[in-house]
């Protein structure tokens, strides 16, 4: 198995930016039979149809999202486009896409992910996923349509995002398509290892005050310690005059009290009953801390994710995502977390694609060893690739 | 057809537009940052402020709580200083503020109210909790404001540990226990008054009762028409009922307020054993229940223990079959176990226990509460509990098995060594005639004075008596005798101080020998009155051997006639 990355920031000359990738990839001489890229790029590159041309120019399947800024060895840019190929002989690779991700009829969701999976002898060891983003957040829905129907196959991947605070151009690549509601994925089977990091708000900066969540569904906080969620929050002054001003960059843990590990939610929007908009499930009676992230907590858990990365014996790679509101945390210093990675990773020879995600999806380890799907906002996560020990190089 | 300048100019505009679109583009980005900056900053500028906000809403609310905690914290840093009180402290202690004591050592501070031994005691208990890094509580008086208000306090003290688990300071929470104390000690003293009271009460019925058994035991000897019968058997029956009550309850009072002293002598066993099956054999016959003895052959015949009390704890429970078999058979088993400890069990085919009745059975309170005594069956509840007491009393130990519906075995070991056969106490009563011997009896119960007669004219003894302590001392001034037996409850003078006025005067009976005659005739007792001039004691109600050996020691030898039994 290889991992390949390539970039370009040409965004106006669609021949131009597609040579640059070509020329990178080499796909002559390191082009295996089986094949999937992974695209994450600025939005424009989807107008001036740079992503087109170069799906189209590429004998696999690409899919992929807008973000808000990309990195692989050698770039951390926010203009710019990043793609990154996982060929090999022995393993195998398929996509699909679900048009209009409806977390009310998760028919078409099962539906689109057997046909995929039909391709494969064995079952999934993974299915990356990309996720339109949603404001009104059904990825949870979504997420347990997928688990379900696949029968627990390990789910990894992304929300599309954009440069903008509101992700409003943020689109869901495809075979050369960009989609505002499609939901992309690519299987993987056979000759392939993988392994999971999540990095979050470090422990000494959650509050020690807690909360419980005591009406809940899905992804709407509705009341927190039998309150509108909005109210509870005005009472601990985290609200100002706007609502919504700042509180996409607070996280909030929230302890599902299962014994597996607390998750990060961001607060997306309020709705007229006072009740909030979060990134992800939060289940009643789980218990709700505030949390701080600055700039040195971006850079101290994203250099945490990397080391611990760099310790995979036979890593061939590694894709990252991370979270947009971390990189809001940033400040000016918008790429410091791309160029920390860059840096983390330098003189190793790992290949590495890393974006900015509108929400990361990444398994987490239940108390009994089980590996459980989980949705998480402020992370950054990471999928280290490998072959399996007993098996020859491909 | 464009010229080449035509060309360079619109290959020039391509680039600048383009060039134009790509600064578009940057700028567009850096305001995006710009958005998201801006947004980051508000929500840090939140979070700080609720942070503040909540910081300072608990801290106030923690200024609150040490304002007006009613108990006395103290906290201690790691140099054994004050780092802050609650204000109850300093009220306590008279001062106006804390910053009188701020940075001062407890050492310091106690010294005002406390003495060097108080002072030790916290420091051992405030030592404890630094190294072993737990609680720990002591118990002091303390008169902080030396306004002669001693209060007492149980004093905890508890580590303050950081986030590394080093202890940072103590905590020492004083709570005024003085309010619970004294009402602890007034309900137990309230409670002793009332057992002693009715102690008394039931001391003051027993007398009187046992005149009258002893009476009407007089009158059946003699010759009575059927109704006059009739009416003696009618009184004796209900003394029987009333006597073994009445006794219960001075038993239990006694028991209850740790005064009873057992009177371990050497006795027949088996005798004592066998005194109850003929006791109770025709009860049990009466009622149609089978009723049986055995004793297994190795059981002592001599044993040393208190014989009246065994006999009261083997009563209740043949009462208590007696009372709860209806049908079927009760057996009294009795055997040795082990060394000098004797197993008696009484086994019925009664009623039964219910599992969950069983904890309560030998509850003593259980059978005093309003509704118990107003109860029919009063009374007889106190039988178990009394002989549950009387067990542990003697170091022996009750237990009860049963089935519901189906019986019960309750047994008794009591740990009674084996005495020799030379000290049976069932030896035989000496016959003794003192015809010459003049006796003084003093009671002011006339029935009493009859019984008192009554044995000792069976003695040949000629005895005369008096009502009264002041009575009793003026026959004796005027007349000399040999024996003074003298009851000492009388009321004015008692039998204490005409005793003590006996000895005092110079009459011909300042040295005579005066027998104390008492219901409670324990050793504490008997040394008291020793102490205030008898010569002996006799428990009432007097037993006919005692009385014996009582003018065997005490008559003149040469007035006394004594033959073999």
């Amino acid at each position: 198995m290889q991992i390949l990355t390539a970039y370009t920031t040409e965004i106006d000359n669609v021949d131009l930016a597609v040579e640059q990738i070509v020329q990178q990839l080499d796909l002559s001489h390191r082009l295996a039979s089986n094949a999937v890229g992974i695209l994450s790029c600025y939005s424009e590159f989807i107008d001036t149809g740079v992503v087109q041309a170069l799906c189209a120019c590429m004998p696999f399947d690409i899919i992929g999202a807008t973000t808000l800024a990309s990195a692989v060895p050698g770039l951390a840019d926010h203009l710019a486009l990043t793609l990154t190929v996982i060929t090999g002989e022995d393993i195998r690779c398929s996509t699909g896409r679900i048009d209009s991700v409806d977390r009310h009829n998760p028919g078409p969701i099962a539906h689109n992910y057997r046909l995929a999976a039909a391709q494969h002898e064995e079952k999934p060891t993974l299915a990356l996923v990309i996720m339109p983003i949603d404001r009104v957040s059904g990825w949870n829905q979504a997420l347990d349509v997928l688990d379900t129907c696949s029968g627990g196959v390990t789910l990894f991947g992304m929300v599309a995002a954009d440069h903008t605070s509101t992700h409003l151009d943020a689109r869901v690549i495809s075979c050369g398509e960009a989609y505002v509601d499609s939901m992309a994925f690519a299987l993987f089977s056979g000759n392939i290892e993988t392994a999971y990091h999540l990095a979050c708000v470090p422990t000494e900066n959650i509050r020690q005050e807690q909360a419980i969540v005591t009406a809940a569904e899905g992804s709407l906080l509705k009341e927190i310690n039998d309150i509108p969620a909005l109210q509870h929050l005005q009472l601990r002054g985290l609200l100002r005059d706007n609502p919504l001003e700042g509180i996409k960059a607070i996280p909030f843990i929230v302890d599902y009290n299962d014994g597996t590990p607390p998750v990060a939610r961001t607060l997306i929007d309020f709705t007229s009953e006072g009740y909030a908009v979060c990134g992800g499930s939060i289940p009643v009676n789980a218990t709700l801390s505030i949390a701080s992230l600055d700039y040195d907590d971006v850079l101290k858990t994203a250099t945490q994710a990397a080391l611990r990365v760099l310790k995979h014996p036979r890593a061939r790679g590694v894709l990252l995502f991370s979270c947009v509101s971390r990189n809001m945390a940033l400040g000016f210093d918008s790429l410091a977390e791309l160029e920390s990675i860059n840096e983390a990773f330098l003189g190793h020879r790992l290949p590495f694609h890393m974006c900015y995600s509108g929400g990361e999806f990444c398994p987490v380890r239940a108390p009994c060893g089980r590996s459980l799907n989980r949705f998480h906002n402020d992370a950054i996560i990471a999928c280290v690739f490998s072959e399996r020990e007993d098996a020859k190089g491909g | 057809m464009s010229t080449p300048k035509e060309q360079a100019l619109a290959a020039e505009l391509d680039a600048l537009r383009l060039e134009n679109k790509r600064l578009a583009r940057k700028a567009s980005m850096m305001q995006s940052i710009i958005d998201r900056s801006r947004a980051s900053a508000a929500a840090k500028s939140s979070l700080s402020a609720s942070i503040m906000a909540e910081k300072s809403r608990q801290e106030r609310f923690m200024a609150l709580l040490l304002e007006n905690c009613p108990e006395i914290m103290l906290l201690f840093d790691w140099s054994r200083r004050f780092a802050y009180c609650t204000r109850s402290f300093l009220t306590r202690m008279r001062l106006r503020s804390f910053g009188l004591i701020y940075g001062r050592t407890y050492h310091d501070v106690f010294a005002h109210f406390a003495d060097d031994d108080w002072i030790a005691r916290f420091d051992a208990a405030y030592h404890a909790v630094v190294t072993t890094k737990e609680i720990q509580c002591i118990s002091e008086d303390a008169d902080m404001g030396l306004s002669g208000n001693v209060r007492t306090y149980s004093i905890h003290l508890a580590p303050m540990l950081d986030n590394t688990g080093q202890v940072e300071g103590v905590l020492a929470l004083f709570h005024d226990q003085t309010d619970v104390t004294r009402a602890k000690e007034a309900a137990i003293d309230a409670n002793n008054a009332k057992s002693d009271l009715f102690e008394a009460i039931s001391r003051k019925i027993y007398r009187p009762v046992l005149a009258v058994d002893d009476c009407c035991g007089r009158l059946a000897d003699t010759a009575l028409t059927p109704e006059q019968a009739d009416s003696v058997a009618g009184i004796r029956g209900a003394v029987e009922t009333l006597l073994p009550l009445v006794t219960k309850v001075i038993d239990f009072s006694q028991l209850d307020a740790g005064k009873l002293t057992l009177e371990a002598d050497y006795f027949d066993l088996v005798a004592a054993l066998s005194s109850l099956r003929d006791r109770y054999a025709l009860r049990f016959r009466r009622k149609g229940i089978a009723f049986t003895c055995s004793f297994a052959p190795t059981l002592p015949a001599v044993a040393f223990g208190d014989r009246e009390r065994i006999l009261r704890i083997l009563v209740s429970l043949l009462d208590n079959a007696l009372q709860h078999t209806q049908a079927g058979h009760v057996t009294l088993r009795a055997a040795p176990q082990g060394s000098g400890e004797i197993v008696i069990a009484v086994e019925d085919t009664g009623s039964g226990i219910r599992e969950e009745d069983i904890p309560f059975l030998f509850l003593p309170y259980e059978q005093l509460s309003a509704a118990a005594v107003s109860s029919s069956s009063f009374g007889e509840g106190l039988g178990l509990p009394v002989a549950y007491l009387l067990c542990q009393l003697m170091g022996g130990t009750i237990d009860v098995h049963s089935a519901f519906g189906k019986g019960s075995v309750f047994t008794v070991r009591l740990p009674l060594p084996a005495g020799p056969a030379t000290e049976s106490a069932a030896q035989a009563l000496p016959t003794l005639a003192a015809p010459d011997a003049r006796v003084l009896v003093v009671d002011d119960i006339d029935a009493n004075l009859l019984v008192a007669d009554s044995m000792l004219g069976s003695f040949a003894v000629t005895c005369q008596s008096a009502h009264s302590g002041a009575q009793a001392l003026e026959m004796l001034a005027k007349e000399a005798f040999d024996l003074v037996l003298m009851d000492c409850a009388m009321p004015d003078m008692d039998g204490m101080e005409a005793t003590q006025r006996l000895r005092q005067s110079p009459g011909p009976n300042s040295g005579v020998p005066v027998i104390a005659l008492h219901a409670d005739a324990q050793a504490e007792r008997r040394s008291i009155l020793l102490a205030c001039g008898f010569n002996d004691v006799l428990s009432k109600p007097i037993d006919r051997a005692a009385m014996v050996e009582c003018l065997l020691r005490w008559l003149p030898p040469e007035k006394v006639r004594q033959e073999p039994s």
